[in-house]
């Protein structure tokens, strides 16, 4: 499976003439977008705009974010079982717009009113404080603002959001097909130097089995209580992994553009043949429900990785869990025990002040973690210039039942409110300092 | 204090005397997935475990396990 991944930079985003890319600029039709949204019969109204890095521009009602990329040649689509049918992807050409997102800014009627279930939204900041928090804050970001109709069900609303946003990306990245590329980077697990450490990644994803979308699927079907499945990591980069188009809030969850920019598989990737030998990657679903499911998991998870003979496991995880800690810490704990040593990269709690209790569970073979941070780190949202978004601008829910925020103000909240403010796999330049 | 709860482990290290394992974090002693009948069996038996458990004699974290099978993880 070699993966040419073909880069396209965009340094500027216009809305004019028709639709194309040249010289680094991408040139938007904007009409013929806001038609190629309005096929579906559930987006009653589009709209776009572009936010530039440094630009005192808030957007709100984020819901998602995708890179455009398009398949040039190989099986498969970008986005497979969504856009096109389940092949396998990960080798041929893959073409990406990159330094640009097509960030898609929703508002529905909820049909969930409360709870982890319903649908939420993040904050963007392109500048200030909040900018440097999120891979959002320094890329260009053309946000794609919908509304749906009213009597959409949560799953329905999911699928039209998701839809829109993809088949944007597609019809933007389609302009690259007959350009050269300004560099490519090749991916592929070659056989290498037998003596290099094999290293998996156990890629740990939080997934509820009763929610409309269990918050990840990959090639289109939501993980609801899976056990661990065995990935290349070229298919990330083809996007066969997204997230629920609904939730952007709360950092919860990594949106469909950090599973197809993902930082450890990159640079594990990049890695390959030099530094190690990378084997792959350990989709495992957590948080399951009761400690026999949790062992359950947290067996097959470390019996694959003593399978592929794995020498050492990367370990990641996702959503403020506590339930999902449990299952990553016992897997940590049966890898150690079958002779794969691990690393464990976490966030952690620890309340505002940083002085509360950091991790819920722990176990002694844990031994190697590595922080990515606090989970409630406090911000002051600075008053911006312009607000960008679907829908009312100027009183905006992030979680339904929290108080409202009025976004064209300065206010308190903390990165959870921010797309991509909770930084579960290490991507943002947080450092830290033992004082 | 007899402690029942789907998260034995989690109570061993919060140092929980007791510890019965129920079933599941949304039911914990009980199993919706059974029927009417064999759902009161289960029931029955965690908390018939639990008091057992509560005339047990223990120098530390104890961990019950009733006699029941799992429908789900």
């Amino acid at each position: 499976m070699r993966l040419e991944l073909a880069n396209f930079p965009v340094k500027d985003v216009r809305f004019d003439g028709r639709t194309n890319y040249h010289g680094g600029v991408l040139e938007i039709n904007r009409e013929e977008l806001v038609a190629l949204v309005l096929e579906d019969g559930k987006v009653v109204s589009a709209n776009f705009d572009v936010a530039l890095p440094g630009e005192q521009t808030r957007i709100v009602r984020v819901r998602d974010v995708v890179e455009p990329r398009l398949k040039v040649s190989g099986t498969g689509c970008v986005f497979p079982g969504i856009l096109g049918p389940v092949e396998t992807v990960g080798q041929g050409r893959t073409h990406r717009l990159s330094g640009v997102t097509v960030m898609t800014s929703a508002e529905y009627k909820l049909t969930i009113l409360e709870g982890n279930a319903a649908g939420r939204t993040a904050l963007v900041d392109m500048w200030g404080p909040a900018a440097q928090l999120t891979p959002f804050g320094s890329t260009i970001n053309i946000v794609l603002m919908l509304k749906l109709r009213d009597g959409v069900s949560e799953l329905e609303a999911h699928a039209a959001i998701q839809s829109a946003e993809l088949r944007v990306a597609q019809r933007l990245a389609e302009t690259t097909r007959e350009r050269a590329a300004e560099d490519v980077e090749v991916f592929e697990l070659f056989e290498t130097d037998p003596s290099l450490p094999r290293v998996v990644y156990i890629l740990g994803c939080r997934t509820t089995w009763h929610e409309p979308h269990s918050g990840v699927a990959l090639y289109g079907l939501p993980i609801r209580e899976s056990l661990p499945t065995l990935v290349h990591p070229n298919e990330f980069l083809d996007g066969a992994a997204t997230s629920d188009a609904r939730r952007g809030g709360k950092g919860t969850f990594p949106c469909t553009w950090e599973w197809m920019n993902h930082p450890v598989l990159l640079r594990l990737l990049r890695e390959h043949g030099k530094r190690l030998n990378f084997l792959g990657v350990i989709l495992q679903r957590t948080r399951f429900e009761s400690d026999f499911g949790k062992q359950v998991t947290a067996a097959c998870a470390s019996q694959m990785a003593r399978l592929l003979k794995a020498d050492g496991a990367v370990i990641t995880r996702t959503g403020p869990s506590g339930n999902n800690f449990i299952d990553v810490m016992l897997t940590v704990q049966a890898c150690e025990r079958k002779g794969v040593k691990t690393v464990f990269l976490t966030p952690e709690w620890g309340g505002r002040e940083g002085t509360e209790l950091p991790l819920v569970f722990y176990v002694p073979e844990a031994s190697a973690m590595v922080t990515t941070g606090s989970l409630d780190r406090v911000i002051t949202f600075p008053a911006p210039a312009k607000v960008i978004g679907a829908g009312d601008t100027q009183i905006v829910e992030i979680t339904p039942g929290d108080p409202l925020i009025s976004p064209s103000t300065s206010f308190v909240g903390d990165k959870g409110y921010l797309q991509g403010g909770i930084d579960w796999w290490g991507g943002t330049r947080h450092t830290c300092q033992v004082y | 204090m007899a402690h029942i709860t789907s998260m034995a482990t989690l109570a061993k290290q919060m140092k929980s005397n007791r510890i019965v394992v129920g079933t599941k974090i949304p039911h914990p002693c009980g199993d919706p997935n059974l029927s009417i009948e064999a759902d009161n069996t289960l029931r029955r038996e965690i908390v018939k475990t639990a008091l057992k458990a509560l005339q047990a004699g223990v120098s530390g974290p104890t961990i019950f396990v009733p006699d029941i099978s799992y429908t789900s993880g």
